[in-house]
């Protein structure tokens, strides 16, 4: 723990002295750096050596200070970018620059650490997750509305609101259908150990093709399809756009599913097995009560990896026209505006990691049920 | 009563049982034993049809069992194995309800009846209906194991090497505790076995199978006094005597003493009338093969067996060799 806060103190001491704000005049010009004014930098300084300080001599506060200097390092990078627009034109920008990004990362890292403190004194975890009820409020009374990014988020507005929508659809809608296949060809393969090498040599391969390539690979036999088949046409089968998306992240999620399936499902012990057939269960009274409940948690991690995976090669289905997140990031790359591309990698990344944890939890929550994290 | 007729079970071209000609008694527990690979296993699944037979017929109560569902056929029939194949997602009472819930039972009933099996079982109720199975020490998972066989009250018990996996200790305490309940429930038990001394210490009848066939079916005595075949004989070792006296306590086989008077009985065959009480004395309960033990030890002919430390008979050389061959 003492080594998680020294890694959250070093960045913070170096980010305090270093430039804060990139100021603008419009999104594409070259800037200036402003610093911090030198109370901001002592407050950090203090703030950056206290989580350490506490965990040496009061661990299961260590998160009070940790909280502190992520709030403070939020409400600074909202409070300096307003004060640097102050008498600018309307198109000038304030970004984050070196420092303010090494704070936030090294207050990150010590929100980390501070929680292991907790969990180590053995209190409740809800404090680890005030900050972000913090963040939140300074999001929301427009503290942090003169940052750049946020800028181009209100500039996007609507746009930004549906791309999300439409990175959540894809998402949804490859795992939905890969589950549906996955799910009944995992039960069907757990039997047959030759048709189980077989499901999943074929998965493994699809896995191995790198995202773009199997994108490209599509779009020759779908739009050979839609073209032979005009009702598909019609029903948006082409070869760009959300139908080679939605195949090519389903095929992707498959592995994942098919694999954890067909793990877990041999991993029920067969002791379990042949004694609910010895008491006369039927063949579906055996799966829905003793195979499925005891397979779940470790199914539900595929699930939860191809989910995860899923959020990252949605951003890069934009590529042929799918929409999403990934928009902001190849718009922004072509035109070199970090904003943009931050834009729409930030909340990508925020996203896989609310999935993650989303997912984490049913599996923890139905384990626990099901008596295997006993 | 179970019945096999002719029964026989090919895997690919050998065949793992045949012509299997056997009758399990009403309320007796049957040791199906033999080395391993002799067919036990494949027999005592083909009885609940977890194996189907390739030929012959097991008939149950005079049924046969091809006429009814597999599913319903196995309800009806107490199955318990080495692994114990408890639920690790259910608690011990609902491990314990799954045939009454199988069948549609009344849940308050099966409750109920939850609470007693685990009382007959030797788990206090309240202490472990709600425990998980990975809560449990071996021991007390096959005891839940056992309940749950029992559950509907079947009037057939199938085990499948049920106290194999259990440390010495547990193995002795749980056979003990299996023969009261047996001695109670009076079920019609088959257990595989490939422990002799389980097979002599808690069948009525041991049926001794060797390469699909079966050797000798008889009463523990008749296989150790009276082996039809050298196989038999040395299959049970030249020990096997002193294996079925280690499993009875030599309180069975004493003489009693007639009153209070503490005066050995008269007896034919073992000498005069009134003489004093042996000198060496043990407890009823010790084992029989330590008594014979001690006989040896002290190089006497008698000893006195004692309640708590008052005589209540003797025993010799002759009351041990009882179950033999020459009954005197």
């Amino acid at each position: 723990m003492q080594a998680v806060l020294l890694l959250a103190a070093l960045p913070m001491l170096a980010g305090a002295w270093l430039p804060w704000v990139l100021l603008r005049p419009n999104r594409l010009a070259p800037g200036e750096y402003l610093r911090l004014p030198p109370v901001w930098v002592a407050a950090l300084l203090v703030l950056a050596l206290l989580p350490l300080a506490a965990a040496r001599w009061r661990p299961a506060l260590t998160w009070v200070p940790a909280t502190l200097a992520l709030l403070l390092a939020v409400w600074l990078l909202g409070t300096r970018t307003g004060a640097a627009l102050v008498g600018q034109a309307a198109f000038a920008r304030a970004s984050a620059a070196s420092g303010a990004w090494l704070t936030l990362l090294g207050a990150g890292v010590a929100l980390y650490g501070a929680r292991l403190c907790t969990r180590a004194a053995g209190r409740p975890a809800w404090t680890g997750l005030l900050w972000a009820a913090g963040v939140g409020a300074l999001l929301l009374n427009g503290t942090l509305s003169n940052w750049s990014v946020l800028v181009e988020a209100r500039s996007e507005g609507p746009r930004w609101v549906q791309e999300l929508a439409q990175h959540l659809r894809l998402v949804s809608t490859a795992l939905g259908l890969a589950v549906l296949i996955g799910a009944p060809l995992a039960v069907w393969a757990s039997g047959r150990e030759r048709v189980a090498a077989a499901v999943l040599g074929v998965a493994n391969a699809v896995q191995t093709i790198p995202s773009l390539a199997l994108l490209g690979l599509l779009i020759a036999p779908l739009s050979a399809l839609a073209n032979a088949f005009p009702a598909l046409r019609s029903a948006g089968v082409s070869g760009i756009g959300v139908a080679p998306a939605l195949t090519a992240m389903t095929l992707y999620a498959l592995l994942p599913v098919l694999r954890n399936g067909v793990v877990a499902l041999l991993g029920v012990p067969a002791g379990a097995v042949d004694a609910a057939r010895g008491m006369g269960m039927t063949a579906a009274q055996r799966f829905w009560r003793v195979e499925l409940p005891l397979a779940l948690p470790v199914w539900l991690s595929g699930v939860r990896q191809a989910a995860v995976l899923l959020v990252g090669v949605a951003a890069v289905a934009s590529l042929i026209g799918a929409g999403g997140l990934g928009t902001y990031i190849f718009k922004g790359l072509q035109s070199a505006a970090t904003d943009l591309i931050l834009l729409g990698a930030v909340p990508a990344a925020l996203l896989a990691v609310a999935v993650d944890a989303a997912l984490r939890g049913l599996e923890t929550l139905l384990g626990r049920r099901l008596g295997r994290a006993a | 009563m179970i019945e096999l007729h002719h029964l026989e079970k090919r895997f690919g071209g050998s065949l793992a049982v045949q012509d299997l000609n056997l009758i399990f008694p009403d309320g007796e527990l049957t040791a199906l034993l033999g080395p391993s690979g002799c067919g036990k296993t494949t027999t005592l699944r083909m009885i609940n049809r977890l194996t189907e037979p390739s030929g012959g017929r097991v008939l149950l109560g005079g049924q046969d069992t091809r006429t009814l569902k597999p599913e319903a056929l196995r309800r009806g029939i107490g199955y318990v194995i080495q692994q114990v194949g408890l639920f690790p997602h259910l608690n011990v009472a609902q491990n314990v309800a799954t045939v009454p819930d199988l069948l549609g039972r009344d849940r308050r009933a099966t409750a109920a009846r939850v609470d007693e099996l685990l009382d007959l079982v030797g788990l206090d109720p309240d202490t472990f209906r709600h425990k998980r199975p990975g809560e449990l020490s071996g021991g007390q998972a096959q005891r839940v194991g056992v309940a749950r066989a029992l559950a509907a009250d079947p009037p057939v018990l199938l085990m499948d090497e049920p106290f194999g996996a259990l440390d010495p200790l547990a193995r002795d305490r749980l056979q003990d505790a299996f023969r009261d309940i047996q001695r109670r429930l009076r079920k019609t038990v088959v257990m595989v076995t490939h422990d002799i001394d389980e097979a002599l210490r808690l069948g009525d009848r041991v049926a001794l199978m060797n390469a699909g066939r079966l050797e000798q079916f008889g009463t523990p005595d008749d296989l150790i006094y009276r082996p039809v075949s050298d196989f038999v004989r040395q299959f049970l070792g030249e020990d096997a005597a002193l294996r079925q006296l280690a499993g009875q306590p030599v309180g069975r086989f004493m003489v009693a003493l007639h009153g209070p008077d503490g005066l050995q009985p008269g007896r034919a065959g073992t000498g005069g009338a009134a003489s004093p009480l042996p000198a060496v004395a043990v407890e009823e309960t010790l084992n029989a093969r330590s008594a014979l033990s001690v006989l040896l030890r002290e190089g006497t002919d008698r000893l006195t067996v004692t309640r708590g430390g008052q005589p209540v008979g003797t025993v010799g050389w002759h009351d041990l060799r009882a179950s033999g061959p020459e009954r005197p």
